[in-house]
């Protein structure tokens, strides 16, 4: 039987089959979507369904396709599942969607279903998290990392002063998004200020226990410390839990990047002043304004700007539509978030 | 009789499906949808054996995914393609006959086992990777999941050589013919001298070499090699497909057409649910699939007393 399957498997491989499929090849063939008359299509695939931070994406995009008369199909997979996200893909596809728009799993996975959408006159778009640049046409950035970086260090010129001393929890040393991160913060304080400085660099493997030991050990070790940028959505509730468990809220500074909803407890108490983040409503709700443009021809290579309604002129910046500044949430407007 | 109800059935869903949504009885449409269907399609065929032989493979998944990494980690290390895709094919044989032998030799009840050989292999398939996933294939292998003989999927042309050498296997063969009398009654098929140690030996072993070839077509339908994720709940699927094609699940009857019936059924069911929109996500697919599994089951029961009245005596044994 093996041999036979064996047998089977190599008479197969003799022959080989053609690439470029039913697509036609070739160039991409435009019009094959847009029924004329009917509203414009566009698809948004999150990364998964039903979690408060796409539930987030959802309304905003919802109110924008209300604004721009676009219908919105927001259909993604209920698990973190490349394979699952390719095939919604391709079903939509099927169904002439005018837009797809993808907060990809797998940057790579998802690639060449993507490519497939393009080939049928699809127009696509990334959102949240990039695939490859071949397989899209422009991503829409939530968090450019220079302004991450600046907003990150404003704050806490803010709230320790500007000559604080400061330490970083991040996730690992290796971290591609914390590195960048971390080193427009260095230049941020370089070029405006002088006297702040980074005194250690601790790594938290993306957990809350480990956080809240390195901010521990910190503590002891640096007592001149003055205030903590946790730079990851585990670190920061951890680093905050132990600077309050120390004794130290109010008195060290904590700030850093992570949602709303799981920082909530720590801004109620106080330990923590501000926590930067985007706004995913906002961030559904340009990703749409792009669809339009895109369909419209607005939005092609060399354009250096779009007009996205309430979010006003968006910058592009190479294949990029950025949404612009990352958001600070505090005690006064933290209730309104839902993520 | 079993194969014809579910044809009606997978064409009366198909109609249903292409009123509600007309994209989805455009033959695009169903040649796409047979490529996220062969790797499941695959596994099931070593199942349906398994299962009429009264055993069963939970790890077929495992095997999958373990032989997809493997082959990438090999490539990725110089070897040419056809000696890793080989290499896999052999190896997924290995891993399958450690599940044979734990069951035929050791007496172990195959549902531990594969039972823990599931969580060995995935286990080891993840830390070979290391979490990571290999991607750069060359054109010619990647072929083998996006490309076509003449418009067939290139995939589903494997599928169908694989289903076919099994269904001749199965109704053909001397070792067909002892699958069935193994499972109807392991004891009788021993005393008769059958070798039985050596035919669960073989099925196992035969099972591990189809998810190699499974794992082959996953790496080139999702273009990267990766253990998390890949092929995760495959088995569940496979003996799903297995069931509603009417193979009992205590073994001695079945067959491969119903195994590909099934399959196709639900794999229209799947890709129909889908089409419909974003009101019918996976956990609503599965459950839909779940209840679609329990009413062939139900409507079997309930024709099979008819059935065998009709055919008087005659064995239900179908080709």
């Amino acid at each position: 039987m093996i041999l036979l399957a064996l047998a089977a498997l190599v008479a197969v491989v003799g022959c080989s089959p053609s690439r470029n499929g039913g697509a036609g090849g070739g160039a991409p063939a435009r019009a094959k979507a847009a029924p004329s008359g009917a509203r414009l299509r566009v698809v948004l695939v999150p990364k998964v369904r039903g979690i408060d931070y796409f539930n987030a994406v959802e309304k905003g995009a919802r109110e924008a396709a209300n604004e721009l008369d676009l219908e919105l199909q927001f259909d993604g997979p209920t698990e973190d599942n490349p394979e699952r996200q390719a095939e919604i893909v391709e079903t939509w596809i099927a169904r002439r969607a005018n837009v797809i728009g993808v907060a990809c799993n797998d940057p790579s996975a998802i690639a060449p279903v993507l490519k497939k959408a393009r080939m049928a006159g699809i127009h696509v778009i990334t959102f949240d998290a990039d695939s490859t640049k071949e397989a899209r046409e422009f991503f829409v950035n939530q968090a450019p990392a220079d302004a991450i970086g600046t907003t990150l260090v404003d704050v806490m010129a803010k709230e320790a002063g500007e000559d604080a001393k400061t330490a970083i929890i991040t996730s690992t040393l290796e971290a591609p998004n914390q590195n960048t991160w971390i080193k427009h913060m260095r230049e941020r304080i370089k070029t405006k200020y002088p006297k702040m400085s980074i005194v250690t660099v601790e790594p938290s493997q993306e957990n809350q226990q480990k956080a809240a030991a390195a901010t521990q050990s910190v503590l002891k070790s640096h007592p001149e410390v003055t205030g903590f940028f946790a730079i990851t959505s585990e670190a920061f509730p951890g680093t905050a839990g132990a600077v309050k468990e120390a004794g130290k809220a109010g008195k060290v500074a904590v700030t850093g990047l992570s949602t709303p909803k799981s920082m909530k407890e720590y801004v109620k108490n106080g330990t923590v002043k501000t926590i930067v983040l985007w706004n995913p409503v906002d961030l559904g709700y340009l990703t749409m304004h792009a669809g339009k443009a895109l369909i419209d021809g607005n939005l092609k290579p060399g354009v250096k700007s779009i007009k996205a309604g309430r979010l006003g002129e968006c910058k592009i910046r190479g294949d990029e539509v950025l949404l612009g500044d990352p958001v600070q949430f505090t005690k006064d407007n933290i209730d309104k978030f839902d993520f | 009789m079993r194969e014809a109800f579910l044809s009606v059935l997978i064409v009366t869903l198909g109609a249903v499906f292409g009123q509600f949504a007309p994209e989805f009885a455009t033959s695009e449409n169903l040649l796409n949808m047979t490529r996220y269907a062969v790797e499941v399609g695959l596994l099931s065929l070593p199942m349906t054996l398994l299962i009429i032989a009264g055993g069963i493979d939970l790890s077929v998944s495992a095997m999958t995914a373990l032989c997809a990494v493997a082959f990438g980690m090999l490539w990725q290390r110089g070897l040419p393609l056809p000696v890793a895709a080989t290499a896999a094919v052999v190896g997924g044989a290995a891993l399958g006959a450690v599940n044979g032998a734990a069951v035929s030799l050791a007496h172990i009840p195959p549902l531990i086992v594969t039972l823990a050989t599931l969580a060995f292999y995935r286990g080891l398939a993840t830390g070979l990777s290391g979490g990571r996933a290999i991607s750069g294939f060359p054109d010619e292998f990647l072929a083998w999941g996006d490309g076509s003989f003449g418009g067939v999927p290139a995939q589903l042309v494997v599928y169908l050589v694989f289903a076919t050498l099994f269904a001749l296997f199965l109704a053909r063969t001397r070792w067909g013919r002892c699958v069935y009398a193994l499972g109807a009654n392991e004891a009788a098929a021993r005393l008769s001298g059958l070798a039985v140690v050596r035919l669960k030996f073989l099925l196992y072993t035969t099972a591990g070499a189809t998810a190699g070839v499974a794992g082959l077509i996953l790496v080139a339908r999702t273009t990267r090699a990766k253990a998390e994720g890949s092929a995760v709940g495959y088995e569940l699927d496979a003996i799903a497909a297995v069931v509603i094609g009417g193979t009992k699940i205590a073994g001695g009857e079945g067959g491969i057409v119903g195994t590909v019936l099934g399959l196709a059924l639900i794999s229209t069911l799947r890709r129909g649910l889908m089409m419909l929109g974003p009101s019918f996500p996976s956990e609503v697919q599965s459950v839909i699939i779940g209840i679609v599994l329990i009413l062939t089951v139900w409507v079997d029961q309930c024709l099979r007393p008819w059935l065998l009245r009709r055919r008087g005596a005659r064995a239900l044994v179908p080709a």
